[in-house]
């Protein structure tokens, strides 16, 4: 399990996750994802495209770093989650709360 | 591979490997035994050709139902069995799930409300409403002190 911060600075922060979100990849990541998301406070855009599976509490992940930038009125929006992500992503109403965008200039529309 | 069957011959079995019709686990209550069963469960049902969505529900109904029990599932701090069987039966996968833990039903779980706004979405709940959601049937029974939580795919 990986997390590349691609880029970070006073407007926004955009970092790729790569490989199973499951049980183990979230005690992997979940730490240094948080430190780079919640914590900046900026709005985020997490590129999901390498992502190969996620289970509940990957998306938990996610809903409780959303949650938290929503507090401070800053968004989050999912990049390209591959098929089967995206599938159980929406299974679970995750895009009620954050929305999946397929094209990078779309995501940081949504993040404006 | 050849093979030859003679009619006056005693009858034949075929001496092509054949693979074997279900995988089993018997796994401890402890989250490490996951990483194992996942990847034990692709290959067997990768070499099965089962279809790209039908391996992903599988892998993740054993990840949700598994970490359920081995985090919610017991009293006590002490090492307990968690039986897994994994198989194909008329072109669905069938899992079963076998634990000496409390009862519990994960069909009587409360459902999710996925149209709450952001402040009142819970973090966590979503294993079972995917669960649900995802998987074809799904069986529970309570017998002789065990949960039995059978899912078809």
């Amino acid at each position: 399990m990986e997390l590349t911060v691609i880029r970070a600075d006073d407007s926004v922060t955009h970092l790729a996750i790569l490989g199973n979100l499951d049980i183990q990849g979230v005690n992997e990541i979940q730490d240094r994802f948080v430190f780079n998301t919640a914590a900046r406070r900026k709005a985020t855009l997490v590129d999901l495209s390498q992502v190969t599976f996620i289970a509940s509490l990957g998306m938990g992940m996610l809903v409780g770093v959303a949650k938290a930038l929503h507090r401070h009125q800053q968004k989050m929006v999912l990049l390209r989650p591959p098929k089967m992500v995206q599938h159980a992503l929406e299974a679970a109403g995750i895009q009620h709360m954050i929305p999946i965008a397929m094209e990078e200039t779309d995501a940081f529309r949504m993040l404006r | 591979m050849l093979f030859a069957c003679f009619v006056d011959d005693p009858p034949c079995e075929s001496d092509a490997p054949t693979m074997p019709e279900e995988l089993q686990f018997t796994i401890r209550n402890d989250l490490r035994e996951l990483a194992r069963v996942g990847a034990e469960s692709r290959a067997f049902l990768v070499e099965r050709r089962v279809d790209d969505r039908s391996l992903y529900v599988a892998l993740l109904a054993l990840e949700e139902v598994l970490s359920n029990v081995i985090r919610h599932g017991f009293a006590d701090t002490d090492e307990h069995e968690i039986s897994v069987s994994l198989g194909l039966d008329d072109g669905r996968i069938e899992i079963d799930v076998v634990d000496g833990g409390r009862a519990f039903d994960p069909l009587s779980a409360p459902e999710v409300d996925l149209q709450a706004p952001m402040e009142q979405r819970a973090v966590g709940g979503l294993g079972i409403h995917l669960l649900r959601t995802m998987v074809h049937e799904i069986r529970y029974e309570r017998a002789e002190g065990r949960n039995r939580l059978r899912l078809r795919i």
